[in-house]
């Protein structure tokens, strides 16, 4: 495991988070899912306090990484990846140590065959959008490899929408806040 | 070709299937009770385990009684969705009796609160889903279900 990993820290009530605002979150990622063949999309968000939040069409995946030291192993959420503000395809990022682990909970047990992450600084926060697809015809590929734009914009538009939220997440931390049903 | 080793999938389904039938355990490191599957088996601790850590496979006959116990079919246990008719099995959803009840049981308030009533079938399907697929304990799940449906009456216009 690289060192870096320290520095990001999952935001102390991350897994209740994917959660807590499902009725929002859901309708903002139904307005993308089924555009360039995406049924999966997600917004990672890493504040200047390198706090990280997540919010996702499928929060079952982040869950199942976030729920153990797993996702230290995908470099998705690794510094030395996202400062590069670039793109990659979910199974390069994974490490080979635990890439078998990987690739069956964030692809094969929801039959996402092409993954994408894109990463993307906003002001002093980095976004990291991560979309799946359940296709794997070669005009999915063709897609996932040549739209990095589209995707980028695609993500800017669910990151306004949903900045409350994230917002909302930092108050909760800085008020030493718990979510509750 | 995807790098994927069938022992280590087929630990991984084992695994969520175990979890899926109720047979969780918080004292486990594997997070799954490992002495029933040993009674499942009639196999010792030891081997189980290697079949949760992806290092075995049980013979033929073993994995149909497991599967059996685990209500899950054999050939989705050792191959997973890919060997199974992925039409039927892309159009189901597994989850535990007691959890979809208690789903039920909560979403009363969906259709006294601010959603659309017609949005209310979506949501609970993708809740569902959720659900299903997520790697949590029957308590930690009942949390999340109480969080979801909660967040419809909150934070509905970000």
């Amino acid at each position: 495991m690289e060192n870096n990993c320290k520095k990001i820290t999952p935001h102390p009530q991350f897994l209740d988070i994917l959660f807590s605002f499902k009725g929002s979150v859901s309708r903002v990622f139904k307005d993308v899912i089924g555009i360039h063949q995406i049924h999966h999309f997600s917004l990672a968000r890493i504040n200047q306090h390198q706090e990280l939040v997540a919010l996702s069409s499928t929060p079952a995946i982040e869950f199942n990484l976030f729920n153990g030291p797993l996702w230290q192993y995908d470099r998705t959420y690794n510094p030395h990846w996202f400062n590069l503000c670039t793109q990659s395809t979910w199974q390069a990022l994974y490490q080979p140590s635990r890439y078998d682990e990987l690739y069956y909970l964030k692809q094969s047990k929801l039959s996402y065959p092409i993954g994408i992450s894109l990463a993307h600084k906003i002001g002093q926060n980095f976004m990291i959008y991560s979309l799946a697809s359940n296709k794997s015809c070669t005009r999915t590929h063709d897609l996932f490899a040549n739209r990095g734009e589209d995707f980028y914009e695609i993500g800017q538009h669910c990151a306004n929408e949903l900045m409350p939220v994230f917002n909302y997440c930092d108050q909760l931390n800085s008020m030493g806040l718990a979510m509750s049903a | 070709m995807e790098k994927v080793d069938l022992t280590k999938q087929f630990a991984y389904r084992l695994h969520d299937a175990m979890i899926a039938a109720g047979f969780n355990s918080k004292r486990s490191t594997s997070g799954v009770c490992i002495h029933k599957l040993a009674e499942i088996t009639g196999y010792s601790v030891q081997i189980c385990r290697k079949y949760l850590r992806g290092e075995a496979i049980p013979e033929p006959t073993k994995l149909v009684d497991i599967a059996a116990s685990l209500h899950v079919a054999p050939g989705w246990l050792l191959f997973g969705d890919a060997h199974d008719d992925a039409n039927t099995t892309k159009n189901k959803i597994t989850l535990s009796k007691n959890l979809l009840h208690y789903i039920f049981s909560k979403a009363a308030c969906l259709y006294n609160g601010s959603i659309n009533k017609l949005e209310v079938p979506d949501f609970l399907m993708e809740l569902i889903n959720d659900i299903s697929l997520i790697n949590a304990s029957e308590e930690q799940s009942k949390k999340i279900i109480d969080l979801a449906l909660s967040s419809v009456n909150h934070f509905n216009h970000p």
